[in-house]
Order: C-alpha cells, then sequence, then structure tokens
C-alpha cells in the first residue's frame, strides 16, 4: 500500500551570519542538509507500520511526502498505487493525516462544525455526513463535548479531534505523525485499541510515528527505526529487540553514593555500552549492554568498580526497544540527532 | 465502519469532468459558509463592516469641505483640476472602492496566511481536491459582507455629505462588477506570491497606500503627477476604474466616455485571473520543493 524506494529529500537553511549585528541587515548563508537520504520502506495492506528515530531523524519530513505536502528530490513514493508527485489528488483521497495535530483543526468552530467541514469536503453530504460526525465523536470520544468551540478544547481533545477529521472519509490508509502527544493514559489507550481495531478487522494501513517505545511495542506489526535520514533496522518487534542478542542486557541497581557509577562501569570490559540511566532519590538503575552474553548474576556484582557500591539487584534483562534504538542511534530519545549536513 | 475498496481515478470520460466541476463548487460552497461562521465569530465585524469604512473617508471630506467649498480659497483650481464640479462625489466614489478592495485585500490576499497562522494549512491542502476552492469559497463568504459594507457606508455618505449623483445604471453596474473582478484576481494572485514573499503586510501596505490611495488617484486628479508617474499611474487598471465608475455614477455617461480604459481594465481582469491561478500552481510546487510550507 505504501512504497518508498531510495527517498531523498534535502533542505537548504539559512545559517544566521556569526556576527550578532551584521546577521540583521546581510544576506544569510545557505547550508543544505538530507533530511531523508536513500529511505526504503514497503508497507503491505492492514499492516501497522512504526517509524522511529531520533529529533530531526527525518520521521516528518518522510510522512510530509508520502500526504504530497512535500516534493521529493529523488527516488520514488507510491501510496495506494498512486504516484505522491503525478497523482496528488488521488494520493490524497486515499489517505488520512494527522501531522500538526491539535493545530490543524479549526478552534473558532465547534467540534461538530469542525468535523462537518471536513467530511463535506471529503463529499459526504446531509445525513450521511451528520450520521458520520456522530459516529467519529462517539469513536474518539467527544460526543459530550462536541458542540463546544474547539478553542475551549483541552489539548487532548484537540488532538483527538484532529484524528476524528483523519478518519472521517475512511480512508484505507492512515498516516500519524505522533498522534498520542498530549493524551492522557486513558485517551492513549482508547486510541491504540481503536487503531489496532482499525488495522485488524478493516483492514486500514497505519503508518504511525511516535516517541513513546511500549507504544510502538504493543501496536506495530513491524516498525523501522531512521537515523540521519537513513534507516538502521527494520523488522516485526521481536525481531528488532533479538538483534541485540539474547541475553546481552544487565541491569544493575545500587544505593546512591557520592561517586559516580556509570562512569568507572563503562570502562570495564565486558560492558559494551551504558543504554539507560536513571537516578532515584536512593537508588540509581543502570542499563548496559554486555560484550558477551552473561549467564551468571556472579560474574556482574563481583566487577571491580561496584565493590564499593550497596548493589540492591541484578537483573539479566530482555533487550527492549529503547535499548535497541539507543544503542544503534547512539544516543538517548532525548538528545538531538540531527539530520546531516552535506557542506 | 468500511474502508474504501476503490480509490479515486482521474476523470477521463465527460462524465467525470462534470462530477469535477460540481465538486468544485459543493466544494466552494462548503468553504463559503464555513469561513462566515469563524467570520462571525468576531462580533467586531460589526463596527468593521458598517462604520469603520465611513471613519476611514470622513477626513477627507471635511477636508475637502475646508478648502473647496461654497466660497473657499481653492474651488476654482480644483474644479479646473478635476473637472467635477462635485467635490465631494468626486473623492467619495473612489474612496468606497479604495476600502472596499483594502479588506478584499487583507480577506482574500490574506488567506493562505490567516491558514498558516492558525496552523490549519497543511490539512485544508490534503482535504480539498481542488486548492484553489479555499479562494473561490472564500471569495463567495466575502462578497456577501461586502455587499453589506457597500450599502452601509453609501447610505451613511448619502446621510451625512449628500453628493449628487447622476448615475447611469447600466454602466455603473457593469463598472462596479468588473472592478469586483479586477479586485479579487488581484487579492488571489497576492495570496499566491505571498506563499513565496513572507513580508505579508508591507505587499499589502504598499498595494492599498501607494498604489490604490496614491498612484490611482483616489482623491486628485493624477495630472498633478509629472509625466513619468502619469505613465505609471495610466498603468495601474485602479486608475481607470475610479474614472469610469466616477464617469458612471456622477457624471451619467457610459462606459464609452472611457472606453480605451475600460478594455484595458477588462484585459487586465482576465490577466490577473490567470496570473492568480498560475502563480497558486506554481507558488505551491515550489513551496512543497523548499519544505517552506510552513514558513510565514
Ligand atoms: N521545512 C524545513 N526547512 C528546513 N529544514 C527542515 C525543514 N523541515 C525539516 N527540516 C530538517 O530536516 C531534518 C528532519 O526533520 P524532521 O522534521 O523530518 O524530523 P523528525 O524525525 O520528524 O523529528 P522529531 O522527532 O523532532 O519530530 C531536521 O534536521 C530538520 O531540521
Ligand atoms: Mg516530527
Amino acid at each position: 500500500m505504501i512504497e518508498v524506494k531510495s527517498l531523498k529529500k534535502r533542505f537548504r537553511r539559512a545559517m544566521p551570519d556569526s556576527a550578532k549585528w551584521r546577521r540583521i541587515v546581510s544576506r544569510p548563508k545557505y547550508e543544505t542538509v538530507e533530511a531523508v537520504s536513500g529511505l526504503d520502506l514497503e508497507i503491505e495492506k492492514g499492516e501497522f507500520f512504526s517509524l522511529l528515530g531520533p529529533n530531526g531523524a527525518g520521521k516528518t519530513t518522510t510522512v510530509r511526502i508520502l500526504c504530497t505536502l512535500l516534493l521529493p528530490d529523488g527516488g520514488s513514493c507510491r501510496v495506494a498505487g498512486y504516484d505522491v508527485v503525478d497523482d496528488q489528488r488521488a494520493v490524497r483521497r486515499n489517505i488520512g493525516v494527522s501531522i500538526r495535530g491539535e493545530r490543524s483543526v479549526y478552534w473558532k468552530l465547534t467540534g461538530r462544525q469542525n468535523l462537518e467541514y471536513f467530511s463535506n469536503l471529503y463529499g459526504l453530504r446531509g445525513k450521511s455526513a451528520r450520521s458520520r460526525v456522530c459516529e467519529i465523536a462517539e469513536t474518539v470520544g467527544l460526543s459530550d463535548r462536541i458542540d463546544d468551540y474547539v478553542e475551549h478544547y483541552s489539548m487532548g481533545m484537540k488532538q483527538r479531534l484532529a484524528i476524528g477529521a483523519s478518519l472521517i472519509h475512511r480512508p484505507p490508509i492512515l498516516v500519524l505523525d505522533e498522534p498520542t502527544i498530549g493524551l492522557d493514559p486513558n485517551g492513549a489507550r482508547a486510541l491504540r485499541s481503536l487503531l489496532k481495531e482499525l488495522c485488524s478487522t478493516e483492514g486500514v494501513t497505519i503508518l504511525y510515528t511516535t516517541h513513546y517505545m511500549q507504544e510502538a511495542h504493543e501496536l506495530s506489526d513491524r516498525l523501522a527505526i531512521i537515523h540521519r535520514g537513513k534507516k538502521v533496522i527494520e523488522g516485526s518487534p521481536a525481531e528488532v529487540c533479538a538483534s541485540l542478542g539474547d541475553e546481552n542486557i544487565v541491569e544493575i541497581t545500587v544505593s546512591n553514593s557520592d561517586d559516580d557509577v556509570e562512569q568507572p562501569l563503562s570502562n570495564e570490559r565486558v560492558i559494551d555500552k551504558i543504554l539507560h540511566v536513571e537516578r532515584g532519590l536512593l537508588t540509581t538503575t543502570v542499563r548496559a549492554r554486555t560484550v558477551v552474553p552473561v549467564r551468571s548474576v556472579a560474574l556482574i556484582s563481583g566487577l571491580e568498580p561496584l565493590r564499593n557500591f550497596d548493589i540492591q539487584s541484578i537483573h539479566l534483562a530482555q533487550p527492549s526497544l529503547e535499548d535497541v534504538f539507543v544503542s544503534l542511534t547512539g544516543s538517548n530519545i532525548t538528545e538531538v540527532g540531527d539530520a546531516s549536513s552535506l557542506e | 465502519m468500511q474502508a474504501h475498496s476503490s480509490s479515486y481515478k482521474l476523470p477521463e470520460t465527460a462524465s467525470a469532468w462534470l462530477r469535477d466541476a460540481i465538486t468544485y463548487w459543493l466544494d466552494s460552497l462548503t468553504i463559503a459558509k464555513y469561513s462566515i461562521f469563524i467570520f462571525s465569530r468576531y462580533r467586531s465585524w460589526l463596527l468593521n463592516l458598517m462604520i469603520g469604512p465611513f471613519l476611514m473617508i470622513a477626513p477627507f471630506v471635511f477636508l475637502g469641505d475646508t478648502l473647496v467649498g461654497e466660497g473657499k480659497p481653492l474651488t476654482g483650481s480644483y474644479f479646473t483640476g478635476t473637472e467635477f464640479t462635485d467635490y465631494i462625489g468626486f473623492l467619495v466614489v473612489p474612496l468606497i472602492a479604495v476600502n472596499l478592495s483594502n479588506t478584499v485585500f487583507t480577506w482574500i490576499g490574506g488567506l493562505i496566511r490567516q491558514e498558516q497562522l492558525m496552523g490549519t494549512f497543511e490539512r485544508a491542502l490534503v482535504t480539498t481536491q481542488f486548492t484553489s476552492t479555499m479562494f473561490i469559497g472564500k471569495t463567495i463568504a466575502h462578497l456577501l459582507y461586502l455587499a453589506i459594507f457597500a450599502v452601509s457606508t453609501v447610505a451613511l455618505v448619502f446621510l451625512w455629505v449628500s453628493p449628487e449623483f447622476d448615475v447611469n445604471l447600466t454602466a455603473a453596474v457593469i463598472v462596479i462588477i468588473l472592478h469586483v473582478l479586477c479586485v479579487y484576481g488581484m487579492a488571489f494572485a497576492m495570496s499566491s506570491l505571498l506563499i513565496r514573499v513572507t513580508d505579508s503586510w508591507t505587499v499589502q501596505t504598499v498595494m492599498t497606500r501607494a498604489v490604490l490611495s496614491i498612484l490611482a488617484g483616489a482623491t486628485f486628479p493624477i495630472v498633478i503627477f509629472p509625466g513619468w508617474l502619469q505613465a505609471i499611474a495610466k498603468a495601474i487598471p485602479f486608475t481607470w476604474i475610479f474614472e469610469l465608475e466616477r464617469q458612471t455614477l456622477l457624471q451619467g455617461n457610459g462606459i464609452d466616455a472611457e472606453l480605451g480604459g475600460f478594455i484595458y481594465v477588462v484585459l487586465a481582469t482576465i490577466f490577473m485571473w490567470i496570473f492568480g491561478f498560475v502563480m497558486l500552481r506554481v507558488e505551491l510546487a515550489n513551496a512543497k520543493r523548499r519544505g517552506s510550507l510552513g514558513n510565514f
């Protein structure tokens, strides 16, 4: 349903003059960045596909190209069999899109007016539009607030309305860019089960981007992690997790002390990479990848740097999606892994 | 719920073209309807449309009264320059036109910018089948307001300053329709241009202040300009539109009083509309290539 072949997209970015005052009058210099560089994706009908990657990896750029909001610089994309450059109208009819979530609906209208407006533009009119609007309001859990002005909605409600607006014409393909931002746990769970249902019972194809690893793991049939515009891994969540090796992750919890635990640990030969450090009030937990599979806890507890610490627990953990993410993109998820500069 | 099984096909037959044409107009009407809903949430529209324009005209009328009225110092020279005996009419007719055009430039010329500011532009682009329905829809909505605007302003002008109208009805109606078509065409072209030019208010200010109010000679005869400036003024359709409106509304003349100007404005209007549609396509494609749809 979605076919992306060696997709490329470059942006020209204005570089401000380094001199503080000169930048007001001088023309900016430009730098070219490659936001997407040679991406291949193949998403089958009825598949739930997640696109993961650090900030600036090129997820939204890819999504925008797929919904005809950006033109690619190289490669080709087909959505529902239509080319995103040559058949833009046909592509747009076949996808439901939510990109800027809460900002993408008219705040000065009521929720119902918004949904009616978009359903009219999708060719539903009169009675069928009205009943479809009620159905959607029910689906996204806004029935009791649907006649309020959107400006009075909470952020999550606006987000849900935006998702409702993307579903209104029963598109065979849904493209959602970080749709669970701002949703409360109930709302996010409801959305997840809605999307799962759309996918499994109605064969809707879904392309999804998120920064919530748990969510991606739970929902996706397949997923891809992209970094600096390139795909670094692709597969089912289980396959992707398995890529780190089955028994290479340890989770060490120690009581807090004045000394730092992660720095000396990372110098140990058996520790390949520190994946995550979580400092609590009383304890610090370090998640690390080891060079070889670890079969016994004693190997870890005997490590020199841990001698001075009060060890609370050591787990041999299954690698999670987050571990793979961190290990492949070389950064914690909150750090910026920006697109590569060409100049 | 049930997913669409068949995909959308581009039209190949006459009936498919007809269906597209119907879609085009229905979509335009939908956009018009909801634009009115949005606009009516700003209660100040009553003040803006009914009293505001008259307040803009009033200072010129007072100035005119001071200098050019019965037995006032400049009466003779003003009449010689304008060839109009009714100085209030000479001022008021184009000033109403300037104010009307100004709201069109704000609302239609700034349309894409408003959608960008609201954050709804991208959704509007993926939802509409034909992007230009956004303009046609907004134009239909705006025409309703324009009607209120025109009627209330003319009524206030009559109540307060009572110019001596002598109307050639057929000719005046034709000229006013042409004026409306020309100004919306220009706003359409302007809006497309503003996808590229981010300093939208500058464009609008130049259009209203420099072009409409000064170069087109809204409040004075352009013969006072030096020769080269007169040549520029004569290239602006509004110069001819104002002149045609004065002729048909104040002098009772037909279009033949300024036939050359009339033909020029017709051609300019056709050009503006074609330019608007072409610019929309070109600039949208450019913005999609550069990734500047969200820059404003
Ligand atoms: N319109 C634009 N003009 C210039 N550069 C852009 C534009 N849009 C994106 N970029 C650049 O392209 C790169 C990829 O951006 P993109 O928005 O696709 O990242 P993302 O993966 O969606 O990140 P995030 O997780 O933060 O949403 C970034 O380096 C960004 O600075
Ligand atoms: Mg993004």
